[in-house]
Formats: C-alpha cells, structure tokens, sequence
C-alpha cells in the first residue's frame, strides 16, 4: 500500500516538474539526449509562446540547436534553412539581450562569427572550383551575418582575399572568350575596385585591373575587323585610348610602389606608345632594356 | 485580499526568476563549452585562396609592348582598306594584283598579310609586299613608308610620280617631301593629314570620305 503511495507521489511529482519546465529547458534536455529532433519541435514551441518568444535565452537555445542541425545535415536544403534560423535566433538572442544583463552578448556573437566564417569558408570552396557566382553569394551572407553583429563589421582581410581570387578567375575567363565574357570583365574591375577602397596602394590589384584595362583596350584594335569605314574605326580608337588611359591611371599607382617591376614598365611603355606619348613610352622602354636587357617583347 | 495576493506573489516571481536563472546559467555553461569545442574546428581558409591565387594570378600579367605595336598596326591596315577603297588610279593600274609596298614598319607588313590575303579591291586581289631595298618600289599601288626610311622619297621620286603610286607616311611635315597621306597624332588618336595636289601630280584622286575625315587637306 504504502509502495502505491509512494509511486502515486513520484507520477504527480515528476508530472508536476514536467509542466513546471518551460519549451526551451525541454529544448535544451533533448539536446542534451542528442535528439535533435526533439529539441527543434520544442524550440519551435518556445518561440510560439509569448512569454518565452521574449526571454533571450529561448533564441539563443534555438540558435544552438539549429546551428547543430545545420552541422550535421546532409541535405543541402535542409542545412540552409537550419543555418538562417540559427543566424536568425542569434540575432535576436542578441538584441533582446543587447546590454548583455543576462551575460549571453558574448556566446551570440561567437555563434554568428562562427556562422560567417563557415559561410566564408563555403564560398572559398565553390571559388577552388571556380564557381565565382555562388561564392560571392556565400560571402555576401558572410558579411550580412557578421553585420547582424555591428553595422560596421567588416573583415578586411577575408574581402581582400577572396574578391582578389575571384577577381583573378574573372580574369581568367574573360581571357578565355573576350567577346562573351564581358561580364566578368566588369565584375572583375569591379571586385578590384573594392579591394583598393580598401587599400588604395595594394600592388597586385593596381597591376592586375591596369593589365586588365591594357588588354581590353589591346583587344579592341587586334580583334577588330579590317573593313571599318572611317568613322567605324576613329569611334574604335577612342574607345582604345579610354582603356589605355584607364591603364596608366592605374600602372602609374602599382609603379610608384614598385619602380621596377618588369610586368608595369612594359605595360607602361605599352600604354605610352599606345597614346602616342614618345617621350614617356622612350623613358619606361630604356628602363625594361636596363632591366632585362630587352624591350616588352612577347 | 488583492493585497494579500500581491505580497505573496512577489517573493514567488523572484523566486523563480532565481531558479531559472540557475537553471540557465547551468545550461549556457554547457552550451559555452559546445560552442568553443566547435569553434576551434571553424578556421577560414586565407591560405587555401593564396595558393590559389600564385597559381590563377601570373596568368594575368601579358600587358605586353609588342601588343600594342599590334594594335597600331592593326589600326593602320584599316585605314589602309579605306584608302585603298577611297582613291582612285589611273585606268592602265586597275587590273592584275593591286599592290601594298611597305617599308620599315614589318608589324604593319604582318598584319596586312594576315587581314588582306583573301580581300580584294573591286576585281583586284590584294598582294601585300615587304620592301626590303629601294628597286622593289616600283609597281606599287600603295606605298607605306615608315619615318625611319624616308629618304626613298627624294631618291625615288621620279620614278614613284610615273608609277602612280599613293604615298603614305608617318612623319611631321613630310607633305613637303612628296608624301600623299601622312599619319598625325596631334591627340592620342591616330589621324591623318592628306595633299590632294601631291596626289594629283601622280594622277592619282583622293576621295571625299577620306578628306572629310583629315585633320588637314592641302
């Protein structure tokens, strides 16, 4: 008798402790069962209730536990939608939390970098296979969740990095097909453009938007068809000299960081002759003859 | 009563702001230690992408001097079409091969084998010739002479005026010297200047489209 009693006692109990734990603790007990089944339905009831829809630290459990989900899926689907609910649930962790009274600022903002950095990382790997587009869409949401943090996050250093290597595989196709590709020509330039509002002195990415400013000018004379009335190929020239000139506005930044670099003075003397400026195109040619003891041949 | 009800329920709200805040706290421990376990695996991979770019990256750099002379040569062998369509010559020249002479600029030469082989001037096929001495001149239709070689024009000049032959050139005030058309370049674009009445001594007529398109016309 007494045995029923006692049984009777513990099922009220632990029934009464049950009803007594709110969505997101029950969250958390899955989680920490590895179900994570379990844990999302209870999360996703946490975030439906009104009182814990405001309490930080339901969007923080949420934020973890579909960030755990997103980790371990395999569907490419379902690891997305997990992630930006994580991302979400991190952001409003955060805001709700925001002069960090309940100690959660720190942990919300390791889990968005965190986030960003796999995203990162994501668009580094569609860039080895020279999936430029998708890349950049990574990065973007790369630098959307990283402002999810501060308006004014910005890691220079990822920037530089991949939009010089997607730059650089623009470059590539754009070499490989001048007429159909270009698209990536201005996108190129333009992923160059923002590496130097960045670092404006940056030698590589002045020498590679002047090659490619020098080449798209070079190719518009070479590729050119030989029956062009007058006007045709006066309008083709100025078109020429526009690039040429955007050529050495650029050379002219990458030689005043390196004076002798053979790649800029041959280009320089390149863009010179191109203008017609024999006096300047004279002074870099001496300079490669000094240098490699030949002019700019191929 | 509502009093009552009031005093009772303050100490139970803290209560249990207390014993979730443990509750909490315990469980963002743990959470804390999950997320520096697995933030140690998240790195970004700077060094994947700078391997990538020493392999991408010197493919980039042909700027190259000799492709520019290319493109100004290219330039110039569609002027070239334009004159060559634009002039007239005498009746007894406009039969057999209309011929190109060029001497001195061997990247022009180059690219007008390559544009012009298969193109002809009315029924007359272009045959395009590297002058490599002053004999090989004569029976020009067109004749480029770059600045470097200018002297033909005073040696030659007899036998250039019976033949016909457009002169071309690529020198400041050499319309004095006999040339017909001259390469300018008072701006970065390549223009031209031409003598209709140097031309004329040759029998030779430059055309409208092409003096209307010069920076001077004598």
């Amino acid at each position: 008798m007494n045995q029923i009693i006692y049984i009777a006692f513990f099922l009220i109990a632990a029934s009464t402790i049950t009803a007594q734990q709110t969505n997101w603790e029950q969250a958390v007990l899955c989680y920490q069962k590895d179900s994570l089944i379990c844990a999302s339905e209870k999360i996703d009831l946490a975030i439906k209730d009104s009182n814990e829809v405001k309490d930080p630290y339901t969007w923080h459990v949420r934020a973890f536990i579909y960030r755990e989900i997103y980790k371990t899926s395999s569907n490419e689907q379902e690891k997305n939608l997990a992630r930006e609910k994580s991302v979400e649930a991190f952001a409003r962790s955060l805001s709700l939390d925001k002069e960090d009274e309940q100690k959660l600022k720190t942990n919300n903002i390791k889990g968005l970098e965190s986030i960003a950095t796999g995203l990162y990382n994501e668009g580094v790997n569609c860039l080895q296979i020279f999936e430029v587009e998708k890349g950049m869409e990574f990065f973007e949401k790369h630098n959307k969740t990283l402002k999810l943090i501060d308006e004014n996050y910005v890691i220079q250093e990822r920037e530089i990095s991949i939009k010089k290597a997607a730059a650089a595989i623009l470059t590539d196709r754009y070499n490989d097909d001048n007429e159909g590709n270009s698209d990536a020509f201005n996108k190129a330039i333009e992923y160059y453009n923002d590496i130097l509002k960045i670092d404006s002195n940056d030698f590589k990415t002045n020498l590679n938007i002047g090659v490619l400013y020098h080449n798209k000018g070079i190719n518009l004379l070479t590729g050119t068809r030989l029956d062009l009335t007058l006007p045709e190929i006066m309008k083709l020239q100025k078109n020429h000299v526009f690039y040429m000139q955007k050529s050495l506005q650029y050379m002219t930044k990458a030689y005043q960081t390196d004076k002798n670099h053979p790649g800029v003075i041959r280009a320089l003397a390149g863009a010179y002759y191109s203008l017609h400026d024999d006096e300047k195109h004279e002074f870099y040619n001496q300079k490669l003859i000094k240098l490699e003891g030949t002019e700019g041949a191929e | 009563m509502a009093r009552k009800w009031s005093n009772e329920s303050k100490p139970y709200e803290i209560l249990i702001v207390t014993r979730l805040k443990k509750i909490k706290i315990s469980y963002i421990a743990y959470l804390r230690t999950i997320l520096d376990k697995s933030l140690k695996n998240v790195k970004f991979k700077t060094t994947i992408i700078l391997v990538m770019l020493s392999i991408i990256v010197p493919s980039t750099v042909v700027a190259q001097l000799s492709s520019a002379k290319k493109a100004r040569a290219m330039q110039k062998a569609v002027y070239f079409w334009n004159f060559a369509q634009g002039c007239d010559w005498p009746d007894e020249h406009r039969s057999g091969n209309f011929v190109i002479g060029i001497y001195g600029d061997n990247e022009l030469f180059t690219a007008l084998i390559k544009g012009y082989s298969s193109l002809k001037r009315g029924s007359q096929p272009f045959k395009i010739v590297e002058i490599n001495e002053v004999s090989q001149i004569n029976g020009c239709h067109m004749l480029y002479v770059d600045e470097a070689k200018k002297n033909v024009l005073e040696s030659k000049r007899k036998a250039l005026k019976s033949s016909a032959t457009l002169i071309i050139t690529n020198q400041k005030g050499i319309l004095n010297e006999g040339s017909m058309i001259n390469f300018v370049y008072p701006t970065p674009l390549t223009e031209f200047e031409v003598s209709k009445s140097n031309a004329s001594k040759s029998k030779l007529v430059i055309g409208k489209d092409i003096s209307s398109m010069a920076v001077a016309v004598r």
